[in-house]
């Protein structure tokens, strides 16, 4: 989407920066409540039609009025005015922080309108784009290829070195995509597994990219079925995981334990948020105090089919969860299948633990807190059910003011997620490193955290190394 | 957000179980080998 799609800004987060795309700048009131961005002349959609203020407003409009995907992002927004052709001025209920919302890599791309309403709201489903992006598309067979061509139109221009056509293939072996790799018939796979990247080092063709990531593994514990809705056999399960093994041995290193779900490198992380350890003894002890010092319990735990890592990390915590008498069922299901399990109306129909990955919609620490923690009346990401008011209070708060005073947003959101952990609403496994295999002839190649296995085609180009 | 797995449909290439064959890249043609089908949300507001 984002080689299609273009955003206002986009962020850079290890430098804190936002870079200019369709807009050219921005500014905001002394009170937060009112942003101004100026929209970038001379764009061009891939309808040919041209991209200013009222395009912007009324993608956004769109997207808010859909409320699908990640449009909660818009949530602050009153209201939007257009007091010329290339200035957006967006008027808030609240000081959300605008240029993150902007720079989002999810629900803020800037549309044409006037595909929607030559072609209907449903035009986009039938396989259509109308992006400003840099390549367009050319075809796309759902069992195979996605085919993107550059855009002759595109603002920034074909000058220096870029790649003609941008081609997506659908490679589920992982055997497969390494090979392809191998042989030069693949600048970029991802997901390969971590022991077949230590073989790929050694071969002078390939170039192995290691970043760090905003994205974390969960094991969401499921507080509103028994014996998980006891906190104490919560916390006692998560003393009872073997965190360092995890990350030696499934994750080869590439991650780092998790201090609650805000990730390293993402502001709202704090090392004052406390950590679990493996401590046998300690889970022992927690389990005799809620009453299962005999041991008997069992739980199910589910997991992503085709994700080797996660069905790794529940081998680890079953072998270890046996030594404290607890038996646990792993089921490794296809992620609808999963979500379903874990939307049951009936709570305990559900699974108890459930591993999935969060990264953020944007790079914003509300993006992990609100989703996945929040109280929800209908169940959607807040797979452990948690609910509590004091929590909800902190990261709304924080929110509220993010905008303005991030300091003190960092506060709040660090007392709720101490609360997080003190309560054990989850598992907080790791925060990992994206482990890329690339061609080493591809350069230009960035990995930013903020956008999660996007590539910056534009900025790419083959050359081989002298 | 944080869905890593879209739903695995059998890539040719995997139902035959065979090695990549395909042709070798031409120069000016980037290819993105993806674990799974590509995630594209086609309507822009929708994505997540």
């Amino acid at each position: 989407m984002n080689t299609m799609y273009e955003t206002l800004l986009r962020y850079d987060p290890i430098n804190d920066k936002f870079i200019p795309v369709l807009a050219t700048d921005y500014s905001k009131s002394a009170d937060g409540l009112e942003w101004t961005f100026h929209i970038r002349k001379g764009v061009k959609f891939h309808t040919g039609n041209i991209m200013d203020a009222n395009a912007v407003k009324y993608s956004i409009e769109r997207t808010s009025k859909l409320g699908q995907g990640a449009s909660f992002i818009w949530d602050a927004v009153d209201r939007i005015e257009v007091p010329d052709p290339y200035t957006v001025v967006f008027k808030l209920k609240y000081a959300a922080p605008m240029d993150i919302v902007a720079s989002s890599g999810y629900a803020a791309f800037i549309f044409d309108p006037q595909a929607v309403q030559q072609h209907g709201e449903e035009w986009f489903k039938a396989m259509h784009e109308a992006g400003t992006g840099p390549y367009m598309l050319e075809s796309y067979d759902k069992a195979g290829d996605l085919v993107l061509t550059r855009f002759p139109d595109y603002w920034r221009g074909w000058e220096g070195k870029h790649f003609d056509k941008v081609v997506f293939k659908q490679v589920t072996e992982p055997t497969t995509r390494r090979q392809m790799i191998e042989a030069g018939q693949a600048d970029y796979a991802n997901q390969l597994p971590l022991d077949q990247i230590a073989d790929l080092k050694q071969n002078p063709k390939v170039r192995i990219s290691v970043t760090p990531s905003f994205q974390n593994l969960l094991g969401m514990l499921n507080t509103a079925k028994k014996p998980l809705s006891n906190p104490d056999v919560r916390r006692a399960i998560s003393y009872a995981v073997p965190y360092q093994d995890i990350i030696s041995s499934v994750m080869l290193g590439y991650a780092s334990q998790s201090r609650g779900p805000v990730p390293k490198g993402l502001w709202g992380h704090s090392d004052e948020v406390p950590q679990y350890t493996y401590d046998p003894d300690k889970a022992r002890a927690l389990l005799e105090k809620a009453g299962y010092g005999k041991g008997g319990l069992k739980l199910l735990l589910t997991c992503t089919s085709g994700d080797e890592q996660e069905r790794r990390v529940a081998e680890l915590m079953k072998a270890s969860l046996a030594k404290l008498g607890i038996e646990l069922e792993i089921r490794v299901m296809n992620w609808e299948q999963q979500w379903d399990l874990a939307k049951n109306p009936d709570p305990n129909k559900r699974q108890d633990i459930l591993l999935f990955y969060w990264w953020p919609d944007y790079a914003d620490p509300y993006s992990f807190l609100l989703n996945l923690f929040h109280s929800e009346q209908e169940v959607v990401f807040n797979l452990s059910y948690y609910k509590n008011p004091e929590y909800d209070r902190l990261i709304e708060e924080g929110h509220q003011i993010s905008g303005v005073d991030r300091q003190q947003a960092i506060a709040k959101y660090v007392e709720a997620q101490k609360i997080l952990v003190e309560d054990a609403a989850a598992l907080f496994l790791y925060d990992q490193q994206y482990v890329r295999p690339l061609a080493a002839s591809l350069q230009g190649f960035v990995d930013n955290p903020a956008y999660p296995h996007v590539v910056w085609w534009y900025d790419c180009y083959r050359e081989e190394a002298k | 957000m944080g869905l890593v797995v879209a739903p695995l449909a059998l890539s040719l290439l995997v139902a035959c179980g065979k090695p990549a064959t395909q042709e070798p890249i031409k120069p000016q043609v980037a290819v993105y080998a993806n674990s799974s089908e590509v995630m594209v949300f086609w309507d822009p507001s929708e994505s997540f």
